[in-house]
């Protein structure tokens, strides 16, 4: 693979980026497909940084509308957009950055027929959500397909992030078996923790695209903003088949 | 001995027990099963798991938020 094989317009676009990961790298992430369950808080940034970077195709799921509780955290929306529904606004913001991406907004609350459509014409599944329940449904059907989860979850001044992949580490159902997966409360968080957990999340795709550095497997990052810190725990791999292969 | 830290606080406790149940440790410590994860010498345990002498343990908050 050569520069080459990227337009004089690209080459430009990615002139800050190229130096490095090189051309084969950008043609890495120009090939890549990703999926973004939620659009919110961590989609939003998420969506933004993949999207600039330059991946190939983002698939983003939600089903909600803008409202201005939104506002204060999800910075793909404005004041304008409230009552609009997140993947259209999204999909306009994301087409005017970046005109080379694909992008596949899906207007759908995320059940696993939902995901059965998509995730296995995917390379990385990130999780944006904000709820348990819908997470682990998720993390079903990555499993499935031996696709890569990203995972992070925010609150307050808090937030943990990591990477599941079959075969690698042990399922997020596993990790966080013992998180009650019931209920779906308001999000209460200071602004900038989804931006820097959400951050990370792409950080991620892209050392699993470009197949440098090392993934958090077998890790979770917890991050406190209070104080600040980020501890980074190493986790055994557990069997779990009973929860994992179901 | 068992001992235990706890991220979210970054405070650190020693128990002078031989064993003791997860969910009666973080009743000591004010702490619940819900919201937080409980790792034994580095592996994931539950509520009704047992926490034996010597062990290190460490509890974090999970969030669930986006």
């Amino acid at each position: 693979m050569e520069c080459r094989d990227l337009s004089s317009e690209e080459l430009e676009r990615y002139s800050r980026q190229i130096p490095v990961i090189g051309c084969e790298g950008q043609l890495r992430l120009k090939k890549s497909r990703i999926l973004v369950a939620g659009v919110g808080g961590l989609g939003s940034v998420v969506l933004y940084y993949l999207v600039a970077a330059g991946v190939g195709e983002v698939v983003f799921i939600d089903d909600g509308v803008v409202e201005l509780s939104n506002l204060q955290r999800q910075v793909l929306y404005t004041t304008e957009d409230i009552g609009e529904p997140k993947v259209l606004v999204a999909e306009k913001r994301l087409r005017a950055l970046n005109p080379h991406v694909k992008l596949v907004p899906v207007k759908a609350t995320i059940t696993e027929d939902v995901l059965e459509k998509y995730v296995r014409e995917i390379d990385v599944v990130v999780d944006a959500l904000d709820n348990w329940e819908t997470r682990f449904i998720l993390d079903k059907v990555a499993w499935r397909y031996w696709k890569p989860l990203v995972h992070a979850g925010v609150g307050e001044y808090y937030g943990q992030l990591t990477v599941v992949k079959r075969g690698v580490t042990s399922c997020l159902r596993c990790l966080f078996k013992g998180i009650e997966s019931s209920g779906r409360g308001k999000v209460v968080v200071l602004a900038t923790t989804p931006g820097l957990l959400g951050l990370l999340e792409v950080n991620e795709v892209f050392k699993i695209i470009l197949g440098v550095g090392e993934p958090l497997y077998n890790k979770i990052l917890v991050f406190n903003g209070r104080k600040p810190s980020l501890d980074i725990i190493e986790v055994k791999v557990s069997e779990c088949r009973d929860v994992c292969e179901d | 001995m068992i001992r235990v830290k706890i991220l979210e606080t970054n405070r650190e406790a020693e128990l002078d027990v031989k064993q003791i149940i997860v969910k009666d440790l973080l009743s000591i410590l004010g702490l619940t099963i819900s919201e937080h994860i409980v790792l034994k010498n580095g592996e994931v345990v539950t509520e009704d798991d047992v926490v034996e002498d010597n062990s290190e343990v460490v509890i974090f908050t999970v969030k669930s938020g986006g």
